[in-house]
């Protein structure tokens, strides 16, 4: 009698236990098999720009900074995914190149081709005055690291916020130093236009996305979980025949 | 007496596995956090030409952006592509961006008379994949020609990396390809 008792109170809890979380289990079932097809879906791809996304994760959407180089305007696109910042540059909607936030600088060459220089962090492109990619220049490559600020004038000149300066042979990709100039304003904090949809489902699966409580929440119910197929399979076992 | 032994046995014990736990973590971290360059383009050169080598720029036509579309998946990015060849012409040195999964790799290949000399990840920027950089894995390249579309030998993947070994599989054979566009000297 005292086994009915203990077995029926074991599997009212296992049920009731079971459609408390019933939803935190489909919703982690289909976060954990859209991560599973991250790449084949291109999750980290798809970038959420919804204002109170954005500033549910603590971010200021980015300001609006446009250069405009022959006639064409250049805008970052900005997507947090994970703890990477993916930057995108664009020109009138059109997709250049990848740019890593933030965009500092941009100004036209004065040279045989009508070139213009767009300065990103420790990157700086060259591109066509249609606005087409004609090469880029890394640190790796030689680029000073850590320019905030282009000046076209004879030639191109780098500078770093505190005012030191390169002139930047875009041809050789060769950087020679120049005198120093005036201190520059240190780039602005980083502001994002986009969460990616990645980092949106991670946060999900693991409670993230609603900080330490949302852990612990996760974290309690993957504990149900195993004691709800403990206490079925006990169920299963018991079950008379 | 026996109690106080296996007190410090214990302790012992412990101070050990926290020293390990301590070294694997600086250790994961390093790896994790590591310097994105592991190589610059200067010390790439260096390593694989004993003069000093020209420079020079490949301009993509569209035609030659056509036909290295299959190669890549898609038609490269840019204008131009720099190399550096050696003063008589048969060895040549790349070094190109290509994204693995979100952020691109720099990589460069050194090609000697159509078949890959060496290829090296000079920069790596994502937080998985990493493993393409060791010489291990970038030996296997050693040798490699282009034929139609692939290369000539298998490459082994790594488990983890699949996007990085994607992007590191396209560079070569870009590579190879380029250095065929070359006039001779």
């Amino acid at each position: 009698m005292v086994r009915k008792t203990s077995s029926s109170t074991v599997m009212r809890w296992h049920s009731r236990v079971g459609v408390w979380l019933f939803w935190l289990l489909i919703l982690l079932s289909l976060t954990g098999i859209a991560l599973n097809h991250t790449d084949r879906l291109g999750l980290a791809k798809i970038s959420l720009t919804h204002t109170a996304l954005l500033n549910w994760y603590g971010l200021d959407a980015a300001p609006a900074v446009e250069h405009s180089l022959h006639g064409r305007h250049y805008q970052l696109e900005t997507t947090v995914s994970g703890e990477q910042w993916i930057g995108t540059l664009y020109s009138d909607g059109r997709a250049v190149a990848p740019c890593p936030p933030p965009l500092l600088s941009a100004v036209e060459l004065a040279g045989q081709l009508p070139f213009g220089a767009v300065l990103c962090r420790d990157e700086l492109l060259l591109i066509t005055a249609e606005g087409q990619l004609v090469d880029s220049w890394q640190p790796v490559a030689g680029l000073p690291s850590g320019l905030v600020t282009l000046e076209a004038g004879e030639q191109l000149v780098g500078r770093h916020s505190d005012g030191r300066g390169w002139a930047l042979n875009t041809d050789q990709f060769i950087a020679t130093a120049v005198a120093a100039g005036a201190p520059q304003a240190a780039p602005a904090h980083r502001a994002a236009t986009g969460v990616s949809l990645q980092t949106l489902l991670l946060d999900l699966h693991s409670g993230r996305l609603f900080g330490p409580l949302g852990i612990w929440v996760v974290d309690i119910a993957g504990i149900l979980f195993c004691l709800l197929a403990l206490t079925g399979l006990w169920s299963f076992i018991r079950r008379p025949r | 007496m026996l109690a106080s032994v296996t007190r410090s046995k214990r302790m012992a014990i412990t101070s050990r596995l926290f020293t390990c736990a301590t070294l694997l973590t600086t250790l994961w971290l390093g790896s994790a956090a590591q310097a994105e360059v592991y190589l610059s383009q200067e010390q790439f050169i260096a390593r694989y030409f004993t003069a000093t080598p020209s420079h020079g720029q490949l301009w993509l036509t569209q035609t030659v952006k056509a036909e290295a579309a299959p190669l890549l998946g898609r038609e490269p990015a840019g204008l131009r592509v720099r190399y550096q060849r050696s003063t008589d012409g048969t060895r040549s040195a790349w070094v190109m961006n290509e994204i693995g999964k979100e952020l691109p790799i720099t990589i460069g290949v050194v090609v000697e008379g159509e078949r890959i000399v060496a290829v090296e990840i000079l920069a790596f920027r994502e937080s998985r994949g990493w493993e393409v950089r060791f010489p291990a894995y970038t030996a296997q390249y050693r040798g490699a020609q282009l034929r139609g579309k692939q290369l000539s030998q298998t490459i082994d993947g790594i488990t983890g990396a699949t996007l990085s070994v994607r992007a590191v599989n396209a560079v070569a054979k870009l590579a190879l390809f380029y250095a065929q566009q070359l006039e001779p000297t």
